[in-house]
């Protein structure tokens, strides 16, 4: 069961972390930007790297909280 | 994850990302208050992004959305907060969105109260770029917490790769809406 349990979660948190990339993606676009920024090349900026976390960290934080 | 189509781009990427992973690596096994520090300055980074590109929103020639000072001091402070635990990133959060709401309040003259979309993009920036990040140094300081926050950047940064090279192969356009570059296939095999 915790095999189970375990890629039930990465399911979920793989499905919140496109989302993730997807309200990144859109902000960018709002403000008619490709990167974030220059920190990191080829990849853009700190938030085109961790966009993917932004959500699921949350998500899975308060899913362990509820047990 | 943001897209790069060219061979350069894919290489300065890969390069960049190998000592990227070696270091998240490592710091993983560093204590939870070393892991603290460094999730503060990347959301200490990621803010002064935010408020960048907001301000290159609004044009150059007037000022930016947001004082350049928001949200990255929201990020020092609910980083602070994050390190003593959950009650105290949430009495940081507390404190930013009243503190953001009462400055708003008082210094926006009525004669400019489409500046009052400031207030909503401030308040969505502490939530999304600092509140939402912050949650990694909780992660890390619950008792499994290294394996945990070991298994949430592996599920996420492979979700990533496998929806990167998903979309580029089945090449498929959707979510135009959002991005020009979002595919279908990132969709599918970001499940994968």
């Amino acid at each position: 069961m915790f095999w189970f349990y375990g890629l039930l979660l990465a399911m979920l948190l793989a499905v919140v972390g496109q989302l993730g990339d997807l309200v990144e993606s859109k902000i960018k676009r709002l403000c008619d930007v490709k990167d974030s920024g220059t920190l990191l090349p080829g990849h853009g900026g700190i938030l085109d790297r961790i966009d993917g976390h932004m959500l699921a960290a949350p998500v899975f934080y308060y899913l362990l909280q509820l047990g | 994850m943001s897209d790069a189509s060219s061979p350069s781009d894919l290489s300065a990427r890969v390069k960049t990302g190998f000592p990227l992973a070696a270091g998240i690596a490592l710091l993983l096994f560093s204590p939870t208050f070393v892991v603290g520090l460094l999730v503060l300055v990347v959301t200490f980074i990621g803010a002064q992004e935010l408020t960048s590109m907001l301000a290159k929103a609004t044009g150059d020639e007037t000022p930016g959305l947001l004082p350049e000072w928001l949200l990255p001091g929201t990020a020092v402070l609910m980083g602070l907060g994050a390190l003593a635990g959950q009650t105290g990133l949430h009495a940081a959060l507390l404190i930013s969105v009243v503190g953001w709401i009462f400055y708003e309040l008082v210094f926006t003259p009525k004669s400019e109260l489409t500046k009052l979309s400031a207030l909503g993009f401030g308040l969505f920036g502490m939530v999304w770029a600092v509140w939402s990040v912050l949650h990694i140094t909780l992660i890390k300081g619950l008792p499994e917490g290294t394996p945990l926050l070991f298994y949430l950047l592996l599920v996420v940064s492979f979700s990533d790769i496998f929806a990167y090279f998903g979309g580029n192969i089945l090449e498929k356009h959707c979510w135009r809406l959002v991005s020009v570059r979002k595919k279908h296939g990132k969709a599918v095999f970001s499940e994968l």
